[in-house]
């Protein structure tokens, strides 16, 4: 961690970058989640028995071990149902129900 | 019993016709990237500075909701609908594509409620390109090669080229670049990438080996 008001490391400046690009395309942000509000983040996948039924069960999993689910270098692109955490603010979910 | 995810390719049977209820337009998080934000300051009328200061949450790179969970372009419709981001496109359906090439859609269950019908009498590829979704696609796939030469610097050494283009910002990165702003926003983000590109290459950050998109276009290593 640099102090205050000096300039980024090359590595701190590339994280950073990776970091704002990764929210936008909704790519594993695992490189971006050095502050609360994205460590909050979770994916919750819910299983279906049948198309009309309801969820069997459901996998709600952070995103960093999200990202070990999936290949690191993909991204989703999805309306996610956006929780609003009493406590923090900004904590977000992820709803996929698969048909 | 076996519990799995459904899960479409392009060709599987796939229709849906919206009613415009506006539901989904609700208590959602819809995040837009740099060529999402360049088409709705298309729509708009103004730079892409102005739209990711008046209408973006930079903590999350969501669009704003008002005080109701509306989307902050909703007005009884859309508002900004033939610049609507590509999550707005794709529902019901949304999109995970990884950098080998492969790619699923998930389909998400619609509010109670919402008077959209899902249907059988098309296919994927065809509600894709009725939601002219193929240029998202390819800009998508062309940040994430981005992402990942960025992050793939991050693991390998190479030469500190000092403050990067805005990687968010198309319009601020022109103009940081001293470059004009072009008028066709598929001109803009193509300059866009390849300034980051540079300054990618400046850092040293390795190329990237990247599928073409299934959706078609120039993409291909690194680019």
């Amino acid at each position: 961690m640099p102090d205050p008001g000096s300039p980024l490391s090359r590595r701190e400046t590339l994280k950073k970058a990776a970091g704002a690009l990764a929210l936008g395309l909704g790519a594993p942000a695992a490189l971006a989640a050095d502050d609360d509000a994205t460590a909050l983040q979770h994916i919750k996948f819910e299983f279906y028995k049948r198309p009309d039924g309801p969820a069997e069960g459901y996998l709600e999993v952070p995103h960093e071990l999200a990202d070990k689910l999936t290949n690191r270098d993909g991204y989703i692109v999805i309306k996610r149902i956006k929780y609003v955490n009493g406590e923090t603010g900004r904590s977000q979910d992820f709803q996929v129900r698969a048909r | 019993m076996r519990l799995l995810p459904v899960v479409h390719d392009r060709e599987t049977a796939f229709a849906y016709a919206c009613h415009g209820c506006g539901r989904c337009c609700h208590h959602k998080a819809i995040h837009v990237g740099p060529y999402a934000v360049a088409r709705l300051a298309e729509v708009l009328g103004t730079a892409t500075t102005d739209v990711l200061d008046r209408y973006v949450d930079p903590e999350t790179s969501t669009l704003r909701q008002t005080a109701g969970g509306a989307c902050v372009f909703y007005d009884g419709g859309c508002s900004v609908h033939p610049g609507r981001p590509l999550s707005c496109r794709l529902y019901p359906l949304g999109w995970s594509a990884q950098a080998d090439g492969s790619e699923v859609f998930l389909q998400l269950s619609g509010h109670p409620d919402s008077p959209g019908v899902t249907g059988t009498d098309g296919t994927v590829a065809g509600y894709l390109a009725s939601q002219e979704t193929a240029p998202y696609e390819r800009a998508s796939w062309r940040y994430a090669a981005v992402l990942q030469r960025l992050r793939a610097g991050v693991e390998a050494d190479g030469p500190d080229p000092g403050d990067p283009p805005s990687v968010t910002d198309v319009d601020a990165a022109l103009a940081e670049a001293g470059e004009p702003v072009p008028d066709d926003v598929e001109a803009r983000v193509e300059r866009h990438l390849a300034l980051l590109h540079d300054w990618l290459d400046a850092a040293g950050a390795p190329r990237v080996e990247r599928a073409p998109h299934q959706a078609g276009g120039t993409q291909g290593i690194g680019t």
